[in-house]
């Protein structure tokens, strides 16, 4: 009882925290792409008046009655954000009806006029796909791979494992993409190079067909990581002494290690694991440009690049809000996972 | 304008095909229908997702890529039947452009009034277009005039601010009133010169309302036409002041100077860069502001389009400028009162005694005031009328010929109005935007031959032949656009596309560098050439190099000696360069290619012309051989000769060695060139770079051997790279030794092309040693082509000196741009233009390398309608394009193949 107390206060504490970290983010963002100098070269055609309508557009300038264009103080801009998030302005659209303006505001660079939710929830599907399939496909083997390893120490299949897995963590995943793309798009022809086209359902054979090939690439690396991790806490606890117990109270060596050796070491496992289900959301930029998945990617670092103001404040803080869950579910878990561990206990 | 045409064509051209074997087609092979049962799709790709194709709004070759399908002009720029030039084909006009004859009388008072007021429109200001009465909408509604008139009004709109309008009251098409209601219930700050009664002085009664005046060196201002006869919209004030080829007196440079230093310092020591009326303006060149320390470091492209200054602002803050001529102290404080008075001085100088120059507002001329654009201008006073269900009448407040109107109205500004409006929404308080074109197929509506059926943002491109387009019924367009379907792709990564493309699943790609080394040689090759030429520029002004050469033993100035050049530019094999530092520019010796029109009603090539024959000849005629004996050099090595590039080096460096000027070149020097680039680490760069030190030092070392130089006194040759994203003004000022310089600009207009070489008061030439003496560098052309130069050598020193054909560069400029206009000075243009050409070439500090192009490898699939590249129409395009597979034939040949076409492509 003390313990839910104390755990439900943690989480309390820590969702506080996570409100104030957020709000601090979300302004530092918002301060620091405005802040980025505007080019009117890049924007102008013949007629500057374009360019800095746009800036109007945008909420960065406001045209003053002398017909000069003024920059909007940054901090004004922030109100205007906040009040239209809270509040938006509404107008009447050419049959009559109200209608309000986007809350997060729209995209002007990467897609014209689109809301920043909109641009991210068309982009997001093949993106948790691909993740979701890697996990799929990572967690198991990578899971069975350790055990097999640690069961196996300091033999030869233990060995060569052990170099393939740290030739998978080290190479960088794009590497594997171009080779995998190579081989079986390009020699043996039997996968796609690239994502299929959406036909109406993300689930046809001939989607799940191309994302084989990404998903792979996705989940070399995962494996080879959730392989050495299990393999290690797994070795340590094979060689502890609750084991050799376990042993001479006359279970097999495999009820031992299933039923003892492990569920314990699952433990530095499970908030692994609880990590990567949470990453399903965010994508991999040079993955998916040599897939041509068109997830969420890059989306983040064109925002930025192409100053695509509320793109970048609305995906940013799409983020930012899953790191700050995501955080705070993997920190609880390990109290869940492991009764030793007290959350929010004091010394 | 017309280079977003000009793009826009390119584009379409990017898509045509060259090709000259076919494994095994099975299909029309190009001239004929193909089987209506069957379907024949292009498959290609984009690198960036166009954000819109909004016609309203596009801004990037990406953006009106859908377009190019989906939408057509009213007149298209075609090949022509003999495939060797363009011609116009009306598309959703049905005819030509109708001239209306005198409509000062024709035009009825009505229109007169709404469209005019005051003033009598010319010949050649209101036309009436035809229109095609089988247009329609993709969903069969009939395209009718009131259409077009609505569509404007929604592209001028002001709330909407679209990035397009401009193109309609800013371009060679004005329409009557467009500017004025696009603007209209704004308050803008616009040149005096436009609202100031030249004879009283009066402000017109919208202007100037707040009783302020605004100096603005760096935005255009009429008044730049009143003193340069050839001012273009790129001049300013500032060009006035600093530019002038013709010193005035002391007073009145005086006075310019005190002018240009108080707007400079005004910016360097007044205002708050932060402030938001300045931030903009500062941060666009960051770096030069902070270095700048006094005016003088402050230059003419720092103080482009700089927000406006109120001069009163002179009496409140402390604006000093320097009292004599020749001080570099700022020793006087300036009042808005001194200010005018310069101006008074220096306008009433430059205006020779005539018009308002002479009157004692003069000082109002080149300054600004705040205009309150009327808000009573209506849309019903907007140049554009449907006359009738099927004609729209433009009225326009510029004239213009018939071809130029052809040329604006190919492209459209068609839009489903009521789709339009129902997408269009409020973005903020005083703006609103539309989705129309953007996002979905829904919030689009096609009426080319082709129509939009799927679009999946940032993923895929469906479109679709358009069933209801008139030209599959109407006889004029058999054989033309026979695709059935366009899928594209958009592929970011490179090698995903080429993969692709091996596979047979894309019908073309564009090639890099890299893959030159593979498919250089493929029949699938095709070129889609630039107006554009790349050089490299040298400086050749011999004081400003000796200030460069610094350190024992370093030598730059032997760059002023024409000799030297001429040996280091016939040393570089440009045929070798183009084919291993580029993606498909081909080798070029001079400064016009292929692309340019020598007429432009019928698409003939200025290089295939006499005159631009004529060129090559002209520059290396005489340096075939051993360089000494004037045989001519073969046109296939395009100024590539090693063993004259040895002669006319080894003589520079002879003459150089034997001067007895201050920082002369001495044996053992190393001659140290600093090569100012944009971008120091690009692989093209570098491995330009790499050639061109090469060829010099080959060169340089073929001298040593020729003349002895040994050891120590061996001269040795460096190209060193150097970053300096602003080399263009750094040229400008003097302050280089070598840089690569891209040129070129509008084919259609080779002729004022050459004013940045040949005008002495165009700031932007960068070949410094000759910028600026144009006016008294001589040159002789036979410009009435009767193979002689008329002039004489009066000194006997073996020179011209006098003579109807010996002026300097920029009086033969003046003459071919401004005086021959007619059609009947064509030869004598042509004449001047090819002299003029020869005469930079010959110059030796503008060394053209190649004529700019990218290559792109076309599937066995398509076929183009011509082998030749074509200005304007590229290849034929893809109303041309022909399919020897369909797309099961297509799949049955690739998988025949083992879906790898790889070395079919290599070959």
């Amino acid at each position: 009882m003390r313990n839910s107390k104390q755990m439900l206060s943690y989480i309390l504490q820590r969702l506080l925290l996570m409100v104030v970290t957020f709000l601090i983010i979300f302004f530092v963002c918002f301060i620091l792409i405005r802040l980025l100098p505007i080019d009117p070269a890049t924007g102008a055609g013949k007629d500057p008046e374009v360019f800095y309508m746009m800036q109007v557009n945008m909420g960065r300038m406001y045209r003053g009655e002398d017909g000069q264009y003024y920059d909007v103080p940054v901090l004004q801009q922030l109100w205007t954000f906040l009040c239209n998030l809270v509040n938006p302005a509404s107008y009447i659209d050419s049959n009559g009806q109200v209608q309000y303006v986007s809350r997060w505001g729209y995209s002007w660079q990467i897609s014209w006029l689109a809301s920043p939710m909109e641009i991210l929830g068309r982009q997001l599907p093949p993106t948790v796909l691909i993740n979701v399939y890697s996990i799929i496909l990572s967690i198991p083997i990578g899971i069975g791979l350790g055990i097999y390893m640690a069961l196996k120490k300091n033999k030869w299949q233990d060995s060569t494992l052990s170099v393939l897995v740290m030739l998978f963590i080290s190479v960088p995943s794009f590497v594997y993409a171009f080779l995998l793309q190579y081989l079986f798009a390009y020699v043996w022809n039997i996968l796609p190079p690239i994502r299929a086209d959406f036909a109406g359902s993300w689930f046809t054979w001939d989607m799940f067909k191309s994302m084989i090939l990404p998903v792979l690439a996705m989940s070399f690396g995962s494996i080879a990581g959730f392989a050495r991790y299990t393999r290690a806490e797994l070795t340590e606890v094979l060689t502890s002494d609750f084991m050799l117990l376990a042993r001479t109270k006359g279970l097999s060596r495999s009820q031992a290690t299933f039923r003892h050796a492990f569920r314990n070491s699952l433990v530095p496992i499970f908030p692994m694991i609880l990590g990567q289900f949470i990453s399903v959301l965010s994508g991999s930029i040079i993955i998916e440009q040599i897939f041509s998945v068109n997830g969420v990617g890059a989306l983040f670092l064109q925002s930025i690049q192409m100053r695509d103001y509320d793109v970048f404040q609305f995906v940013g803080m799409f983020y930012v809000l899953i790191g700050l869950v995501g955080t705070l579910v993997v920190d609880v878990s390990y109290g869940l996972v492991d009764p030793r561990i007290r959350m929010g206990g004091k010394k | 304008m017309k280079k977003r045409i000009t793009t826009a064509f390119a584009l379409l051209a990017s898509l045509g095909v060259l090709a000259s074997c076919q494994p095994g087609g099975t299909s029309s092979g190009g001239t004929g229908n193909n089987d209506p049962t069957k379907s024949y799709t292009y498959n290609t790709y984009l690198e960036t997702n166009p954000k819109t194709w909004n016609v309203h709004n596009w801004q990037t070759n990406d953006e009106a890529y859908i377009n190019s399908f989906t939408e057509i002009g009213l007149y298209d720029v075609i090949l022509n039947q003999t495939k060797d030039g363009y011609e116009f084909m009306p598309e959703m006009a049905s005819g030509l452009p109708v001239e209306m004859a005198d409509p000062s009388i024709n035009l009825t008072a009505d229109e007169l009034d709404a469209y005019y007021g005051d003033n009598n429109p010319a010949t050649g200001m209101v036309w009436d277009i035809p229109l095609n009465q089988s247009a329609k909408w993709e969903d069969g509604q009939a395209i009718k005039a009131v259409d077009y008139v609505e569509s404007m009004k929604r592209l001028l709109d002001p709330a909407l601010v679209n990035y397009r309008a401009d193109g309609y009251y800013n371009g060679n098409m004005v329409i009557a009133n467009a500017e004025t209601y696009y603007k209209q219930g704004r308050t803008t700050v616009e040149p005096a010169y436009d609202y100031i009664n030249l004879t009283t002085g009066q402000l017109d009664s919208q202007a100037g309302q707040d009783g302020k005046w605004y100096i603005n060196l760096g935005k255009y201002t009429p008044y730049v036409a009143s003193v340069f006869s050839n001012a273009d919209d790129t001049m300013t004030f500032y060009t006035v002041l600093n530019n002038r080829s013709q010193k005035e007196s002391d007073a009145v440079e005086l006075a310019a100077k005190r002018i240009t230093t108080s707007v400079a310092y005004y910016f360097l020591h007044c205002v708050d860069r932060e402030d938001g009326k300045y931030s903009a303006f500062f941060n666009n060149n960051k770096a030069d502001w902070e270095k700048a320390e006094t005016p003088s470091d402050v230059t003419q492209t720092m103080l482009e389009n700089h927000p406006d200054i109120d001069i009163s602002d002179f009496d409140y803050v402390e604006v000093k400028v320097p009292s004599s001529l020749d001080s570099s102290e700022l020793n006087d404080t300036y009042s808005s009162a001194e200010l005018k008075q310069d101006l008074q001085t220096f306008v009433s100088a430059l205006g020779r005694g005539s018009g308002a120059a002479t009157k004692e507002f003069a000082w109002e001329l080149p300054l600004f005031c705040s205009v309150y654009n009327d808000d009573e201008m209506v849309w019903e006073n907007v140049g554009i009328r449907a006359v009738d269900d099927y004609t729209i009448r433009l009225y326009l407040s510029k004239e213009i010929t018939e071809l130029n109107l052809k040329f604006a109205l190919s492209s459209n500004w068609l839009v489903r109005t009521d789709l339009y409006d129902s997408l269009t929404q409020s973005t903020g308080a005083s703006s609103k935007a539309t989705r129309y074109a953007t996002s979905s197929v829904d919030n689009y509506m096609s009426y080319g031959p082709y129509k939009l059926t799927a679009y999946e943002s940032g993923k895929t491109i469906t479109i679709e032949r358009n069933d209801q387009w008139y030209g599959y019924t109407d006889g004029k367009h058999n054989g033309q656009f026979q695709m059935t379907k366009i899928n594209t792709r958009i592929i970011t990564d490179h090698n995903t596309a080429m993969t692709l493309f091996k596979q047979g699943q894309l019908d073309d790609i564009t090639l890099n560098a890299t893959d030159m080394k593979e498919f250089g040689s493929s029949s699938r090759r095709t070129t889609t050439y630039e107006s554009y030429t790349q050089k490299i520029t040298f400086n050749t002004d011999w004081s400003k190099l000796l200030q460069r050469q610094s350190g024992n033993g370093v030598n730059k100035t032997v760059l002023s000696n024409i000799n030297f050049r001429k040996g280091l530019s016939l040393g570089i094999d440009r045929n070798n360069l183009a084919a291993t530092t580029t993606a498909g520019s081909k080798a070029f010796t001079g400064l016009l290619n292929d692309l340019y029109l020598a007429d432009v009603e019928n698409g003939t090539s200025f290089r295939s012309t006499k005159q631009g024959k004529s060129v090559y000849n002209a520059v290396y005629g005489t340096l075939g051989g051993d360089g000494q004996s004037n045989t001519p050099l073969a046109e296939n090595l395009n100024g590539y000769n090693a063993t004259a590039a040895l002669h006319y080096a080894a003589l520079g460096i002879q003459e150089e060695l034997g001067s007895t000027r201050e920082g002369h070149l001495q044996k053992g020097d190393k001659i140290e060139i600093e090569l100012r680039v944009y971008d120091s680490e690009s692989e093209t760069t570098v491995a330009l770079r790499n050639f061109l030190n090469n060829a010099f030092v080959n060169v340089i070392n073929a001298v040593n051997e020729e003349l002895g130089l040994t050891g120590r006194d061996a001269l040795s040759i460096n190209l060193s790279l150097q970053k300096d994203e602003n080399y263009y003004e750094t040229a400008k000022q003097g302050n280089f030794d070598m840089i690569f310089s891209i040129w070129g600009g509008a084919a259609i207009d080779p002729y004022h092309m050459m004013q940045v070489y040949c005008d002495s008061t165009y700031d932007s030439c960068c070949e410094y040693g000759f910028k600026g003496k144009q006016d008294e560098t001589f040159i002789g052309i036979d410009a009435n082509g009767d193979g002689k130069i008329d002039a004489t050598d009066n000194n006997g020193d073996g020179v011209y000196d006098a003579g109807t054909e010996w002026k300097s560069f920029n009086d033969w400029y003046t003459e071919m741009a401004d005086t021959l206009t007619g059609e009947e000075d064509t030869e004598r243009r042509l004449n001047i233009l090819a002299g003029l050409e020869a005469g930079i070439v010959n110059r030796f500090e503008a060394i053209p390398l190649v004529a700019r192009g990218t290559s792109s490898l076309t599937s066995f699939k398509v076929e183009n309608a011509t082998d030749v590249y074509v200005s304007m129409v590229g290849y034929g395009g893809i109303r041309f394009m022909t399919f020897n597979y369909n797309d099961a034939d297509w799949a049955a040949f690739v998988k025949e193949q083992g879906t790898n076409l790889e070395n079919l492509y290599k070959a």
